[in-house]
């Protein structure tokens, strides 16, 4: 009876302290993993800035790093998950369809928006007005809009490579250790300095002929992905699956380009790439992610 | 569900690996061609077709070859995964598990889905070795996503097949795609084909084709075909992801129809 109260009595107060140590572990193995994710990146990032800086007269050495470095978050969070022994059990990369279409609306409505908003900004910077800049029309233009929803699928296929990385591995460890609001900052951050190399030698958004270049770049484009990564999070909360995040990315890089060729002249594009950049990408991410954030945040709260 | 498909992995896994290895061998095969190959001049131009831009055409010819191995492959492999429990003690026990008949219905289709984009990943990768050896810029991106979702096509249509009839299912569905490709081809080659293709030969459309694969002379090609087919083509990738959840839904109901009867 002794030994058997004296065995309740030390699970009453041990409880307290596994939960302490349990929350120790956890934050620890949160930092290793995001540790040995950001090695890969950066291994692969000074790779890619080796591969434009050096290998400009070689164009397909050059074309296979690039490829190889959109896939480097994946390969980190593979690389991370092994060390750490957490696996893939988790199920993230499953679709979730049941239960989560609000997830899946929203990873093509939202974009979408976004684009439209960039193009809508774009032409009052520019006082350009909004009209239809191809030959054909509008038949053209809903052929060309079609030909680039049709992309969308082999682009998610390719940003799969960067989103499985920061939102099946990068956001979450940080949520751990940071909370939501510190997640998508410092995730947003490192996002937008892994894209250091095509800003600095492909002008990468806004071009290479502003002032403060490409310092004013790279904080501009860690704003812009603070926030769009808010929106991309969040669709990845609802569903419990990185494949909302997965097409919200494919739209993106498929769609914002088109829509701006479509509705702006290709002269008028090339010659304000900065303003362009800062209307058609800047200012949609802000308008569209702080309103996610504050969702995020709130579901946050809510777990 | 996830316990569903490693379980039908495993019970395949001959058939796997056989299909890996066989893809490849195909591949190294391809790699070591394409590599000897590079002892033809790169400015080889298209027979009979100066006007054609110069390419590589045997890197191309053989990103096809392996791009065609790969997508029927995967069609042989999705075929052993639908055929893998057959054992109807197996099928009552898993429409006893949580997930029932949706699950299971539900498993077959990821599982074609899963091998679809693992060709695709497999072509991507075997692609950028291409570039790296040829050191020719090479997109054949189009061409791959094409085959995905020719297959993912070819599924929607096999699984309810499979589901009505079992094994006989499969090799009526094989039988008719054999026999529909061999009419397609006999038109082709002696048919009126100017109201699909213009005025080319089927044979110089082929020939075309085969030799010129990369995204920017395929698109050429696509685009010279007139509007409502050209409008039908942009929307085919959605058309056929409708038609794949379509064809889950009907395939949930016959097997429940299947285990109505069976009880």
């Amino acid at each position: 009876m002794s030994n058997h109260s004296f065995q309740n009595t030390d699970k009453i107060n041990i409880s307290g302290v596994n939960d302490k140590e349990n929350e120790k572990t956890y934050k620890t193995a949160a930092l290793k993993a995001i540790g040995i994710f950001l090695i890969v990146i950066l291994l692969f990032d000074l790779l890619e800035c080796y591969a434009s800086a050096r290998l400009v007269n070689q164009e397909a050495a050059a074309y296979v790093i690039y490829h190889v470095f959109l896939f480097s978050p994946l390969i980190g969070c593979v690389v991370a998950r092994l060390v750490t022994r957490e696996g893939f059990r988790d199920g993230i990369l499953w679709p979730r369809f049941s239960g989560n279409a609000k997830a899946y609306v929203l990873a093509i409505v939202l974009p979408l928006l976004a684009g439209l908003l960039g193009v809508a900004t774009c032409a009052m910077a520019l006082h350009a007005g909004l009209t239809l800049k191809l030959e054909g029309g509008l038949r053209m233009a809903c052929l060309s809009l079609l030909l680039l929803f049709a992309q969308v699928y082999y682009v998610a296929f390719i940003t799969a490579g960067e989103e499985l990385g920061w939102r099946a591995l990068l956001y979450d460890k940080l949520e751990i250790l940071l909370g939501t609001n510190g997640s998508v900052i410092v995730g947003g951050i490192i996002w937008g300095l892994w894209h250091f190399p095509a800003l600095y030698y492909d002008g990468l958004n806004f071009g290479k002929d502003y002032p403060g270049f490409p310092f004013v770049g790279i904080l501009l484009m860690c704003i812009s992905t603070i926030f769009m990564g808010a929106a991309l999070q969040l669709v990845r909360k609802m569903s419990g699956s990185v494949i909302p995040a997965c097409i919200f990315h494919g739209v993106v890089d498929s769609v914002y380009g088109g829509l701006l060729s479509l509705f702006l002249d290709a002269e008028l594009v090339r010659g304000h790439r900065f303003i362009i950049g800062i209307c058609g990408l800047l200012v949609p991410a802000v308008i569209i992610g702080l309103p996610c954030w504050i969702l995020l945040a709130r579901r946050g709260k809510k777990c | 569900m996830i316990g569903i498909l490693r379980k039908d992995f495993y019970l395949v896994r001959t058939q796997l690996w056989i299909f890996l290895g066989t893809v490849f061998l195909f591949t190294v095969g391809m790699t070591l061609s394409i590599k000897t190959g590079m002892a033809f001049p790169s400015d080889f131009q298209i027979p009979d077709d100066p006007s054609a831009p110069s390419q590589n055409w045997f890197a191309n010819f053989c990103t096809a070859l392996v791009a065609f191995m790969v997508f029927l492959g995967c069609e042989a492999l999705k075929g052993n995964l639908l055929l893998a429990d057959q054992n109807k003690r197996s099928r009552h026990y898993l429409m006893a598990t949580p997930l029932s008949i949706k699950g299971c219905v539900a498993a077959k289709y990821y599982e074609c889905a899963i091998v679809s984009l693992f060709g695709f990943l497999y072509l991507t990768i075997f692609e950028l070795v291409t570039v790296a050896l040829t050191r020719q810029l090479a997109d054949h991106s189009l061409m791959f996503t094409c085959l995905v979702f020719l297959g993912l096509f070819l599924s929607a249509l096999a699984i309810p097949f499979y589901v009505l009839l079992g094994r006989n299912g499969m090799h009526v569905k094989t039988a008719l795609i054999l026999l529909l490709l061999f009419l397609a081809l006999l038109y082709g080659l002696f048919g009126d084909i100017s109201p699909f293709l213009g005025k080319e030969t089927f044979a110089d459309r082929m020939q075309k084709a085969v030799f010129s694969t990369d995204n920017e002379t395929f698109l050429s090609w696509i685009l010279g075909v007139d509007y409502p087919k050209l409008l039908l083509l942009t929307l085919a990738p959605h058309l056929i992801l409708l038609l794949y959840y379509v064809s889950y839904r009907i395939t949930c109901m016959l097997y429940r129809r299947g285990v109505e009867l069976g009880e």
